[in-house]
Order: C-alpha cells, then sequence, then structure tokens
C-alpha cells in the first residue's frame, strides 16, 4: 500500500468523522476497491460468492466504530484489523451452515413406482387443468389460485381474502380432491 | 443492495463522529468510578474498624495491591481489545500481575503449612466473601461492558473475559478489605476468592459477549432496511 494513499484515507477519514459527508463519500468508494482485494484473497474460506457481501459487512463496520480511529494513528492497520475480523466472521458463518446443511445431488428417480417418476416431465395437461380450476366454487378457487399458484402462506392468502386459515386450508383440500377427480375424468 | 447504494446510505447517516478517548484515559475513568464504589463498598460492609492495622502486613497488602493491578490491567487489555490496529501483546499485560498475585498467595499457602502443618490447608467455607465479591463486581463489569460496547467487538470473548477478570480482581480487594478473616487459611482464600473470580470471568464471558455487536444505530437500520427490505441477503 503506497504510503500517499494511507495518508489519503487518513486525511479524507479526520474529515469524514468531523462531519464532511462528500469526503467519506470518497473514503468509502477508495476503501471498497482495497476491501475487495484484501477479502478477495480469503475467499478460500469465505466461499467465491460471499466476497461481496463481506466488503459490505467490512464498510458497515467501518462506519458503526468510526469513532475509534484515532486520527494520530497510521489508518491501514485500523482498516485491516475490522477487515480481518469480519472476513473470520464470515468464514465461520460458512463452516457452521456448512455442518447444517447437506448438499445432495439431484437424484433421477425419486421413488421406485415408475408412476412416480416425472423427472423433467413437461406439464401437457394446463389448459384442462386452467379449465378445471375455473369451474371450481369462488372459494376453491380462491384457495387453489392464492396457495397454489400465486405461493402465498396460509397466513397472507388469509389476509388477502379475509378468510381463516382454517377455512382455507378446508377449501384447499377440497379443491384439490375437486381437480382430481375432474382431471382423471378427462 | 449494491455496494454503491450502501455507500450512499451510509454517506447520508454520516454525522459527525467524536473520536474515542485514549485506552489509558478511559482505564482512568473507569477505575474512577469502580474505585469509588469499591470504596463506598468497603466503608459500608466493614464490620471493624481495625482494617488499617493490617497495613503492617506487607504479605496482604502486596496480596491486595497485586489484585488492584490484575484489575487494572485487565481493564485496559478490554478497552484496548474494541480499538482495531493496536498490537496484541498487549493481552499478556493482566498475566503478570495475575502470576504475582497467584504466586503470592501459592506462597501465604506454604506459609501456612509450614507453620500448621496440615491444619494450615484446611479449606474453611467462606459465602459471605463470595457475596461481597458478587457485589463489587457488579458496578466495575457493568460499566466495563458499557464502555466496550462502544468500541469494535473484535474478539467478543476475550473482551468480555478481561472485562470479568477487571471487575472479579476488584471485588477482590473489596472482599479482603472489608471482610478481615484472620483465622481463615490462605488456602480458604485461594479456594473461595479464586473459584468466585473464575465464576464471574465465565459469567461475563457467556452473557457478555452477546452484548458485543457492531453497533450500528437504529436510525442506519431502517434506512437499510427501507432501502432493500432486509439489512441481509446484500448483493451487488
Amino acid at each position: 500500500m503506497p504510503d500517499a494513499e494511507s495518508t489519503d484515507f487518513r486525511t479524507l477519514m479526520i474529515a469524514a468523522n468531523s462531519g464532511d459527508r462528500e469526503a467519506y463519500g470518497r473514503l468509502l468508494h477508495m476503501l471498497t476497491a482495497v476491501i475487495r482485494r484484501v477479502v478477495s484473497n480469503d475467499r478460500y474460506l469465505i466461499g467465491s460468492d460471499a466476497v461481496e457481501d463481506v466488503v459490505q459487512d467490512v464498510l458497515l463496520s467501518v462506519h458503526a466504530v468510526r469513532a475509534t480511529y484515532d486520527p494520530d494513528r497510521p489508518f491501514m492497520p485500523w482498516l485491516l484489523a475490522i477487515v480481518r475480523r469480519r472476513t473470520i466472521d464470515a468464514g465461520r458463518r460458512r463452516l457452521r451452515r456448512g455442518m447444517r446443511e447437506l448438499p445432495l445431488d439431484e437424484d433421477a428417480v425419486t421413488f421406485p413406482a415408475s408412476e412416480a417418476n416425472t423427472y423433467r416431465e413437461e406439464l401437457s395437461h394446463t389448459e384442462e387443468l386452467r379449465v378445471a380450476i375455473n369451474r371450481l366454487p369462488r372459494g376453491q378457487r380462491e384457495a387453489i389460485e392464492l396457495l397454489k399458484l400465486r405461493q402465498m402462506s396460509l397466513r397472507e392468502a388469509a389476509a388477502a381474502t379475509g378468510s381463516t386459515v382454517g377455512a382455507l386450508k378446508v377449501a384447499t383440500h377440497r379443491a384439490m380432491t375437486s381437480l382430481r377427480a375432474m382431471l382423471k375424468k378427462t | 443492495m449494491k455496494t454503491n447504494e450502501l455507500i450512499e446510505i451510509l454517506t447520508d447517516d454520516a454525522t459527525p463522529a467524536r473520536p474515542l478517548r485514549a485506552p489509558w484515559r478511559r482505564t482512568a475513568l473507569w477505575f474512577a468510578v469502580s474505585g469509588g464504589y469499591a470504596a463506598a463498598l468497603i466503608a459500608i460492609m466493614s464490620h471493624d474498624t481495625t482494617w488499617f492495622t493490617r497495613i503492617s502486613l506487607s504479605r496482604f497488602w502486596l496480596e491486595q495491591a497485586t489484585a488492584l493491578t490484575t484489575g487494572v490491567a485487565a481493564a485496559a487489555a478490554a478497552l484496548l481489545s474494541v480499538i482495531p490496529g493496536r498490537s496484541s501483546r498487549w493481552q499478556i499485560a493482566p498475566a503478570i500481575p495475575l502470576a504475582l498475585w497467584l504466586a503470592i498467595l501459592a506462597l501465604g499457602c506454604l506459609r501456612d503449612w509450614d507453620a500448621r502443618g496440615a491444619a494450615g490447608l484446611v479449606v474453611g467455607t467462606d459465602w459471605p466473601c463470595t457475596m461481597a465479591m458478587l457485589l463489587g463486581a457488579f458496578v466495575p463489569v457493568a460499566a466495563m461492558m458499557v464502555m466496550v460496547r462502544r468500541g469494535a467487538p473484535l474478539m467478543p470473548s476475550a473482551t468480555a473475559a478481561f472485562a470479568g477478570l477487571a471487575g472479579a480482581a476488584l471485588s477482590s480487594v473489596v472482599a479482603c478489605v472489608s471482610r478481615p478473616a484472620p483465622h481463615a487459611t490462605t488456602m480458604t482464600v485461594v479456594v473461595w476468592h479464586l473459584s468466585t473470580l473464575l465464576v464471574l470471568v465465565f459469567t461475563t464471558v457467556l452473557f457478555g459477549r452477546h452484548l458485543l455487536e457492531w453497533p450500528l444505530h437504529p436510525r442506519l437500520t431502517a434506512m437499510l432496511a427501507k432501502s432493500s427490505g432486509s439489512v441481509n441477503g446484500r448483493r451487488q
């Protein structure tokens, strides 16, 4: 790190801490490149896809503890200590997540029965399904549209329709039974 | 949220930030508050007024001096640990007076054993001493936690441990000076004081580290939430 750049950071930081927003904006933009470079060196620890998240964590942390910067001391050790800590935090988060989650390969076969293996099967009865849904009573149709097509939660759907969660569950169950019966006939 | 958008939000939120005072000044402030509290407790809890006669007991006062130094060194270590970019060599500073304190206590045990044989190593019960320590540590630990929360939680567990040690060492002085126990063996002091000290340090680490978070102002949190719906899940 060139001394001139470090001096610039220090000058801008002092100005920023005294309330100069323009200087602070410039400082953060300049720091982002430095932080990204340092964090990228540890991408094996945090994962390549998390580099930008850690850069943003560091920026937030710099902002949160900017009062701890002593103008009489060099800037870079102060910054790098924060970068190191936030990188380690991200590495730990990744490790914990890795211990909780088990990556699974996509299975070509789901169940032994051949009827159950609809892997990559194209939907071929969309028109019949649309017609069948339209033939449902209004309450059941609304339940299917909100819960199955728009993927709303039961609570959201209940709020949207003014109904209760229990009533929506019953309406969905009845709608699915009716749809199965209608599609079997076709 | 894109990084440039985050920078805009942070820039908008930038108000003048008054730099923290130098760690040694903050240590002095902590000692003034905690020392005043300790002195008040000693004055309230002392059952006799003969404590000053123990001035002649050089070992007793040496023990208190090393405990006090341990407390101050741990307080300085806690306050330095929340300043980014400081050398980590200061972390061993509390270990020196702590080792000296333990050595003096060990020497006391040896003297008791030499003078009274096995009876000199008997461990008596000393619950009042533990209660005095818990009471004596309350304000110093609380004051230290308030002070370190203004800094950067670079290593929350170590900071909390230093804070616990600072309060516990100071409270040990409160317990020893306010509750003279001339008949107690040094082993009793070792077991009860050090056990209470360990409990205090462990409890402070257990609860204190959760209090040490990167201090985002609620106004900024609200601005971030408004901008992206959530502080988490940022992407450029």
